[in-house]
């Protein structure tokens, strides 16, 4: 029963930390929006068995290279976007 | 009742009362949700526990206060209202501080919450 | 702009659905002037409802839904006014509407 939690805030809103605090084992984090600019932040905490994707359009808008996302955070696109919330029980927007 | 068929659904509030709309916005969602006959949790994280507060004024501001309708949640039957407890501490409020009776619960509860539910609607 | 005109020839601004703009233009021969047009006249057991409506307004700034109302009736009247066959005799069509509209409050938002 996986939950996807969205982020589409930067890291000085409480969006990212609120959503490390009750994101579990199993679930995914996708950041999109101005949540991209909080790759390297969520790259330095990653959690045990939550798996990591940003939005490569959001990244490309915003000058920011996906390669230097290390390997902790996987790129979607806009379909890799559905496919995820297909794949988990409810999404959980955190902004 | 419909209650082989009602959903679980969560809200999840974090914003300051007033300001801006979001704090109203999702009372209305859970009042409305709650004319549906659904499992309703109503969760506060985040800035959104100082929704509420006891000794809101905001007449001074010229504004409606939103802690006054929590008061009338059992009436639409919506009677799982959640504080995240480090937040309400964070903020230095306990739970006497409160307009209404909560349960004050870890991260942990509020994660299992979330995965309890069918739908969860964050603002 | 809709209103409503009182027999000392005062006009009540109304919104479009026939609800008070302004709750303090409410008094019991507002009431009676809305009730009325539907048409209802208004009895004791009618006022002792817009009372339990218009104190419940006071306290938490909210007009009721359909089962909410219907429970504080119940919670404030008793069990046996508390139902909606009783209320929806009393006030003819949906009754959370009618009565919130004869108690000058806002139409209800989250009643369908």
């Amino acid at each position: 029963m996986s939950t996807l939690h969205t982020i589409n805030k930067t890291s000085t809103h409480s969006a990212l930390s609120s959503c490390l605090k009750v994101a579990r084992n199993g679930d995914s984090i996708l950041l999109i929006e101005d949540g991209v600019y909080a790759s390297s932040q969520l790259c330095q905490s990653p959690l045990e068995g939550v798996a990591l994707y940003a939005l490569h359009e959001d990244l490309l808008a915003r000058g920011l290279d996906a390669s230097t996302l290390s390997g902790t955070i996987k790129t979607v696109d806009y379909n890799g976007f559905v496919d995820l919330v297909c794949q988990h029980q409810r999404c959980v927007s955190w902004s | 009742m419909s209650t082989n068929t009602a959903k679980t659904i969560t809200f999840i509030t974090r914003s300051t009362p007033y300001g801006h709309g979001q704090a109203k916005a999702c009372l209305d969602m859970v009042l409305s949700a709650a004319v549906f006959e659904q499992k309703i949790n109503f969760i506060f994280m985040d800035d959104g526990v100082w929704q509420l507060k006891k000794g809101q004024a905001p007449s001074h501001i010229d504004a409606k206060d939103l802690s006054a309708a929590f008061t009338a949640l059992p009436l639409y039957e919506v009677n799982d209202l959640y504080v995240n407890a480090n937040d309400l501490q964070e903020r230095g409020l306990n739970c006497e501080e409160l307009v209404v009776p909560v349960h004050s619960v870890q991260a942990n509860t509020i994660a299992e919450l979330i995965r309890e539910s069918d739908v969860v609607f964050t603002l | 702009m809709r209103s409503l005109q009182l027999p000392n020839k005062a006009s009540i601004p109304l919104d479009k659905d026939g609800y008070l703009r302004d709750m303090s233009n409410w008094s019991p021969e507002v009431a009676e002037q809305l009730a009325a047009a539907i048409p209802i006249t208004l009895t004791p057991a009618h006022w002792e409802v817009l009372e339990v409506l218009r104190a419940f307004y006071q306290t938490h700034g909210i007009s009721p839904a359909t089962r909410p109302f219907v429970k504080l009736v119940a919670r404030d009247l008793g069990s046996d006014k508390g139902r909606s066959i009783y209320l929806m005799k009393l006030f003819p069509g949906n009754p959370a509407l009618t009565a919130s509209k004869l108690a000058g409050l806002p139409r209800p938002s989250n009643c369908f």
